[in-house]
């Protein structure tokens, strides 16, 4: 038994974590949810450069043949980060379609989700939350009518994975005709969003086994509780960094035990979550008869456990970590997302319950 | 990462096994004392190699070379049967660990294998009423007079005392050096007339705990460990060895599924409560802080199999371990319903079982919040060693 990292993701680990504490600042991340942009493209440029769109990719269709592991493991630094890249959803599709058993379908569009020449992201909830492959009601067939919600980076992308009735899957150019991208306010300016109108639009159906959406919804879970996990680690590294240079009675924040202690129990909730999102995302390829509780669980403690850092976080801060001005907030908008999009903590510990067998 | 252990663990792990099926529980035949048969258990085992791994075998021990995953295959294993392992309390924890690493020959060979087969019992001497997490203000005194140390003073909390013939024990022996450099580690026999043990009634209804006085009592000039005004120090060292048992983990995943079984069987609303969305989430809330917990203790043993440090995490353990037993025992008060008004404290009975077990359990539980440095001791720890804070100099 050997549950630890290979010498080589430590390395891209820290290597993604170097070029993004240089490269996506809170100043550059302060401007870029003003510009309320899709993406920051000069980012996603330098993720191209070092294959992370393609990492699960296999290597035969131009990426780096990874697996769910090294994705969760990346996702962690780009939440640590709030990176405005669309690669959580863009690796979702990739993993669908690599799910193909058409060789022509694999072969037209994973050289160009490999290199990130061309964008891709998921269309999956439908009204009323109805996030999971089995909720699903939009219509499969060559042409779609209806509606897809809360789909990411929609107005930038060039092909969205769309989820359909009966868990199957559909690939749609969301150049095409019969398209309207509904763009939304959306609260995590890093990560946008958007809602995707059908009325016709043309639709290949993926040649993917019967499981396959609901293993790209595991996997999706899966990075997410990584990402949730480098954010609300991020969450108590500014809180710890307050503490030691803000001064007040005299003394330094972090002087003060009943500070500590918070600051204590924010470790306490926040560091044991790491090995439940390396399980969750290892379960996904080697454990497949756990995956979804994995998953589910992952998702449900650890968005729940962001969510509660970054609100500790801001309101440690006091006054000045309730403007807009202060990095607080970035991570409070991107774990409300992370609470939210693939289904929330409810609906996640349920499912757990259900796949734990009680 | 690979969760897997592999052919030779593998193996290992069914010879583990397959001596627990051989010799646990015990049958017919082994005798009709409860506490024999864990005794001769006990011995079997340490022929055996899977307890008492890091002592060497002139004092009794089964030495055996340092394997991470080895003492988690037999921490596992003997948890699934509930078969007992290491002779519990400070004897075996605390004070052999301290002998092989500061005592002297004779002191090793004197006290180390009677203490591994439980022939000599020992209670701990570390608080006092005025000593609590504030240990080396302490102010139980011991004075060199001829061959002969002479203690006056009081201790508390030390479990067991009633029925132990020993106590290992920090006094100040050098009043005028300053708080931490003038106490020292003693051995004393607790059979002598000035000692007098009172046993203190706790919330249960039990008497672990004592108190224990000690007027003009004597121990002879050798049996202190270690040098004068080191003891604070001393009482400080543990056995290194495998030091990542993961029996945290190991108590929570039993008591999780405990109270999964237990929500099998009672009703909340008219219905199993298992089958209530309410106790459903309630449940996957505390799964997902025992699966945290427990794969972040498979990474720290990764890792420290490696000589790699695990880092935060390790600090973390105790107070997380104690913070998920409370989250389990308060749902557990839940389920029991009316019955939670029931406990019969008169009962001399250690094993409890049914609603017994979460009403008890709900007090028992906060041991592990307060024994052995309290949850905000811990805190005070990770602030300090893990989050880099200052001290607080008030």
């Amino acid at each position: 038994m050997n549950f630890a990292l290979t010498s080589e993701q430590k390395a891209m680990q820290e290597s993604l974590r170097r070029m993004l504490d240089e490269r996506c600042s809170a100043r550059f991340l302060h401007t870029f949810i003003d510009e309320k942009k899709d993406y920051d493209a000069p980012l996603w440029k330098l993720m191209c450069d070092l294959g992370i769109p393609g990492m699960a990719i296999p290597e035969a269709y131009g990426g780096l043949g990874l697996g769910v592991v090294d994705l969760a493991l990346a996702a962690e630094m780009l939440g640590r980060a709030a990176a405005p890249v669309p690669l959580h959803a863009h690796w979702l599709a990739a993993y669908a379609i690599a799910l193909s058993s058409d060789e022509g379908q694999r072969a037209r569009w994973l050289p160009d989700l490999a290199e990130g020449r061309r964008i891709a992201t998921v269309a999956l909830c439908e009204e009323q939350s109805r996030w999971m492959p089995e909720t699903w009601e939009l219509a499969a067939g060559a042409n779609l009518e209806g509606a897809k919600l809360y789909v990411p980076c929609a107005a930038s992308a060039d092909l969205v994975v769309v989820g359909l009735a009966g868990g199957r899957l559909g690939v749609v150019d969301l150049r095409a005709s019969g398209v309207t991208v509904e763009r939304l306010p959306g609260i995590d300016r890093t990560r946008p969003m958007a809602h995707l109108r059908f009325s016709g639009a043309a639709c290949e159906l993926l040649a993917a086994p019967a499981d396959a959406a609901s293993r790209m919804v595991d996997v999706g879970l899966a990075i997410l509780a990584a990402d949730a996990f480098g954010g609300a680690s991020r969450c108590l590294d500014m809180a710890v960094e307050y503490a030691k240079v803000r001064e007040q009675f005299g003394r330094k924040f972090g002087a003060f035990q009943a500070l500590r202690h918070q600051l204590a129990n924010l470790a306490n909730e926040v560091e044991p979550c790491r090995g439940l999102y390396w399980f969750g995302a290892y379960a996904q390829e080697n454990v497949p008869e756990r995956a979804s509780h994995a998953a589910s669980l992952a998702k449900a403690h650890i968005g729940s456990r962001f969510l509660e850092a970054a609100r500790n976080a801001i309101e440690y801060h006091g006054g000045i970590g309730f403007t807009w001005d202060f990095d607080c907030h970035i991570w409070l908008k991107r774990a409300m997302l992370d609470q939210a999009w693939l289904g929330n903590a409810d609906l996640h510990y349920l499912r757990a319950a259900e796949r734990a067998g009680w | 990462m690979d969760l897997s252990y592999g052919p030779e663990y593998e193996t290992f792990r069914a010879e583990v096994a397959d001596f627990l099926a051989r010799n646990w529980p015990p049958r017919e035949g082994d005798g009709e004392d409860r506490d024999a048969q864990v005794t001769e258990f006990r011995r079997r085992a340490t022929e055996r190699g899977y307890v008492y791994r890091g002592i060497p075998k002139k004092y009794g021990g089964s030495e055996q070379p340092a394997d991470l995953l080895r003492a988690r295959i037999i921490g596992e294993e003997f948890a699934r049967v509930h078969a007992p392992r290491e002779l519990p309390g400070g004897g075996v924890g605390h004070l052999v660990g301290t002998l092989l690493e500061c005592g002297t020959e004779w002191q090793r060979q004197q006290f180390i294998p009677k203490t591994l087969t439980g022939e000599y019992f020992w209670a701990q001497g570390y608080s006092e009423p005025g000593a609590g997490s504030d240990l080396a203000s302490l102010r139980t005194r011991a004075e060199l007079v001829g061959d002969k140390w002479v203690i006056n003073g009081q201790k508390i909390w030390s479990s067991y005392a009633y029925k132990a013939q020993y106590m290992f024990l920090l006094a100040r022996t050098e009043p005028q050096a300053s708080r931490h450099r003038g106490i020292s580690y003693l051995l004393l026999d607790l059979h002598q007339p000035g000692v007098e043990i009172r046993r203190i009634r706790q919330i249960t209804g039990q008497s672990e705990f004592c108190e224990v006085f000690f007027t003009d009592a004597t121990t002879p000039a050798e049996w202190i460990v270690g040098n004068r005004g080191e003891g604070w120090n001393i009482s400080r060292v543990t056995l290194k060895h495998e030091r990542s048992s993961g029996r945290g983990v190991d108590w929570n995943a039993a008591h999780f599924s405990w109270l999964v079984e237990l929500a099998k069987r009672s009703l909340y609303d008219g219905r199993p409560a298992i089958e209530s969305p309410e106790i459903r989430r309630q449940l996957a809330v505390i799964q997902g802080y025992v699966e945290a917990m427990r794969y972040s203790s498979y990474r720290q043993v990764s890792m420290e199999a490696q000589g790699e440090d695990p880092g935060m995490f390790r600090s973390l353990m105790k107070l997380t371990g104690s913070e998920i037993a409370e989250k389990i025992a308060m749902l557990g008060s839940r389920l029991v319903g009316d019955e939670l008004m029931l406990l019969d404290m008169d009962s001399r009975r250690e094993v409890r079982r049914g609603s017994d077990r979460w009403v008890h359990l709900l007090m028992s539980s906060l041991v592990m919040a307060i024994a052995g440095g309290s949850s905000n001791i811990q805190r005070n720890i990770i602030a300090e060693r893990n989050l880099g804070l200052p001290r607080d100099n008030t």
